[in-house]
């Protein structure tokens, strides 16, 4: 116990009132206490002031191949959607795009931009009507350009297939309906709309070739259009009907890769169609339900109900059970299949009923599963199915898209 | 314990008017489209199938135009109009009727006819976001366009923003 | 199940009837898949839904008989021929001045809805054009 007069040297010490080679003269061995106790306490932090932060923004890297980048109507109010950009394998939120009125998103090839191309009025609520593609910088997030469009675009609960790219990206194609059709062609190296091509009795949009695309008509036939680098219509050439739009319809979110679309039908079925040629052509039907699945009243049913990974040639779909009339209803279960054997390789019980699904085409995918409600995002190790994680509280989310 | 409990429940209260929607958007989306626009040409029954009550009530009323089993509204697929300021056939106060409309069939229980009736949205406004009902049957994908029900079916309107739904009897089967 | 049996008893109806009086009137038949848009008296709406008020004078003109069931909305439309006949036959009677004109038959109608329009735009100026130059229109809108 040291003391008063030792214990006064040390605060002395302390104040810097005596230099340490005088308190080694009064107390040598008070004066290397001191010392060390000093040494000590200069290594505990001290309750010395925080330096001030240095504010700034952080930026992107380039994608990797299980990003996952989810639409979020905002709903009721619709008029402001935003996309989430989140790592689907740590299921961090990496950052947000935000939009307007019935939002289309896409993302450019070469990873270097995206586009969210949507429609404002004025006045929020009302006003003049403006439809624009809004540009911006992957990395940055910053809106970095604007290319006003005929204000006619298709305005409908966002789906895939309404807009799309080529896939060099120097196109935007952006379906319109007046309720007439047509798409309107955009010139993104140029950053300017080019035209318009009819497309009559038939909807949406869908590139498939680098200066072709093809809509859904009516009867379920297809019409596949060529265009030029001036954006004006070069070849349109109408199929026969492929389905019957009366008995069986195909969900219009086909999962499409590169010049391959994979639809499937409210009872089941899948009609691969090769978009490569001029003409579609459409190849052999086949079925997602045996007879015992059909007992079961298994079928597809949500919003994006069928996704294709290319490097492992497995198509998965969205199923549920239930009756006539119930392709909108969760699915429980996501079905995977050989696309060339037609075979079922795995059934995936879902923890929680989904609304949407995505299989990333990354050397370990993931199947991403959103569900409405709950607002939430699973994710499973495609295709065996193992549950990975989820992710809570994504807004009212109603589609998926890959990097 | 106690402060885990207490946190948890700030969190809930914290996200309760959310909640709640989305609780009734869930009734809606088990069985049902989840978005406004309405179906033509359907041959539709009351009490179909797909219909849900939002209202959760025990009792499934044909006569009440506040529920999704109103008669009128076999195939109905939006906010009820009844629900935000207007009724079955008119629009709330500063929205505007589309000038086009889905047509469908619904049965009447009272009189025991079918009547034909148009499903007009009002337009114009921000989405009332009241009294969601959904019925998908019948309901097509977007290449047979007068069948989805997932469109904004504001055509000819002053703006396509789509506020609520209405059913109106505009003849006879 | 009992959508599908009202659908087939509808089906199996309209077929063995599709030449009788019972079938669904044609009117109904126009509420149902044209009214929405064309309006009670097809006046249309402009930018929207063309107008069927005068649509006999397509038929005044080389190619506008085909044209009237080959629109896409026609054509394409779940009706079948008997029903677009019957529809096309009582808009024409309802909503023109002319009234003297051959009335579509079921079996017309299934052959010229097999043609498709890919340009439907151009179709339909060129033959409002020559509706200008014959002096059956004065505005080719």
């Amino acid at each position: 116990m040291p003391s008063s007069r030792e214990s006064a040297a040390v605060d002395a010490v302390f104040r810097a009132e005596y230099s340490f080679a005088s308190v080694m003269r009064i107390r040598p061995h008070l004066a290397i206490v001191a010392l060390a106790m000093l040494l000590v306490i200069s290594a505990i932090p001290s309750r010395a002031q925080l330096p001030a932060d240095q504010m700034t923004t952080l930026t992107l890297p380039d994608p990797k191949p299980n990003w996952v980048y989810i639409m979020d109507l905002q709903f009721p109010v619709n008029m402001l959607q935003k996309i989430w950009i989140m790592d689907g394998e740590t299921r961090k939120l990496l950052g947000t795009i935000f939009g307007g009125y019935e939002c289309n998103f896409e993302i450019s090839p070469d990873h270097r931009e995206m586009y969210m191309i949507d429609t404002w009025y004025s006045r929020g609520w009302h006003g003049d009507r403006t439809d624009v593609v809004t540009i911006f910088d992957a990395h940055t997030l910053n809106a970095i350009g604007e290319i006003a469009l005929p204000p006619k675009r298709l305005l409908i609960v966002p789906k895939r297939n309404t807009t799309s790219l080529t896939p060099d990206g120097r196109f935007l194609l952006i379906a319109n309906m007046t309720p007439a059709t047509s798409v309107s062609v955009v010139d993104l190296k140029a950053r300017k709309f080019r035209g318009e091509i009819e497309t009559p009795g038939c909807a949406q949009v869908t590139a498939t070739g680098k200066r072709q695309f093809f809509s859904m008509c009516a009867d379920g036939s297809m019409l596949t259009v060529q265009f030029d680098d001036s954006g004006k219509q070069t070849a349109k050439t109408q199929s026969k009907p492929l389905f019957d739009p009366n008995s069986d319809p195909m969900f219009d979110q086909p999962a499409v890769v590169g010049s391959k679309a994979f639809f499937i039908s409210y009872h089941g079925k899948v009609l691969p169609v090769d978009f490569s040629g001029a003409d579609a052509v459409a190849q052999p039907m086949w079925s997602l339900i045996d007879d015992k699945d059909i007992a079961q009243k298994w079928r597809p049913g949500g919003w994006q109900t069928v996704t294709f990974q290319p490097r492992t040639g497995i198509l998965y779909a969205l199923m549920h059970q239930g009756g006539e009339w119930t392709h909108k209803q969760f699915g429980t279960e996501v079905w995977a299949f050989n696309a060339n054997t037609h075979a079922r390789v795995q059934r995936i019980k879902l923890k929680t009923p989904g609304y949407s699904i995505l299989v990333s085409n990354a050397d370990k995918p993931i199947l991403f599963d959103m569900s409405l409600l709950p607002s939430k995002l699973e994710t499973y190790s495609a295709p065996d199915g193992k549950f990975l994680g989820a992710y809570d509280d994504i807004g009212s989310p109603f589609l998926l898209y890959g990097p | 314990m106690d402060q885990l409990v207490e946190s948890i429940s700030r969190r809930i209260a914290q996200r309760t008017s959310r909640r709640s929607f989305l609780a009734r958007l869930g009734t809606f989306i088990l069985g049902a489209a989840a978005i406004p626009l309405l179906p033509v040409d359907r041959v539709a029954h009351a009490q179909s199938a797909g219909s849900t009550d939002f209202k959760k009530s025990a009792h499934k009323n044909p006569n009440d135009d506040l529920t999704c089993d109103y008669w009128k509204y076999c195939a109905i697929d939006g906010f009820l109009c009844t629900c935000c300021g207007g009724d079955s056939h008119d629009c709330p106060p500063g929205a505007t009727p589309s000038p086009t409309s889905w047509v469908g069939t619904c049965h009447n229980p009272g009189d025991n006819r079918d009547y034909i009736v148009s499903y007009r949205d009002c337009c114009g406004k921000g989405a009332c976001g009241k009294c969601l009902c959904g019925n998908t049957e019948g309901e097509m994908p977007i290449y047979r366009a007068q069948l989805d029900s997932d469109l904004i079916w504001c055509f000819g309107a002053p703006t396509m923003v789509y506020h609520c739904s209405t059913a109106e009897i505009v003849g006879l089967k | 199940m009992r959508r599908a049996l009202v659908l087939l008893a509808l089906a199996s109806y309209f077929t063995a009837s599709a030449s009788l009086a019972c079938a669904e009137s044609a009117g109904n038949l126009y509420l149902l898949n044209c009214w929405g848009c064309h309006g009670a008296h097809g006046a249309g709406i402009k930018g929207t839904a063309p107008p069927l008020v005068g649509l006999s004078d397509f038929l005044k003109v080389p190619g506008g008989r085909a044209y009237l069931i080959e629109v896409p909305g026609v054509s394409l439309s779940s009706l079948n021929d008997a029903q677009i006949a019957s529809v096309m036959n009582w808009v024409l009677d309802q909503m023109s001045t002319d009234r003297n004109f051959a009335p579509y038959t079921a079996n017309e109608v299934h052959r010229l809805r097999a043609t498709r329009l890919p340009e439907l735009s151009k179709t339909r100026h060129a033959l409002l054009d020559q509706l200008v130059t014959m002096k059956v229109r004065t505005s080719a809108e």
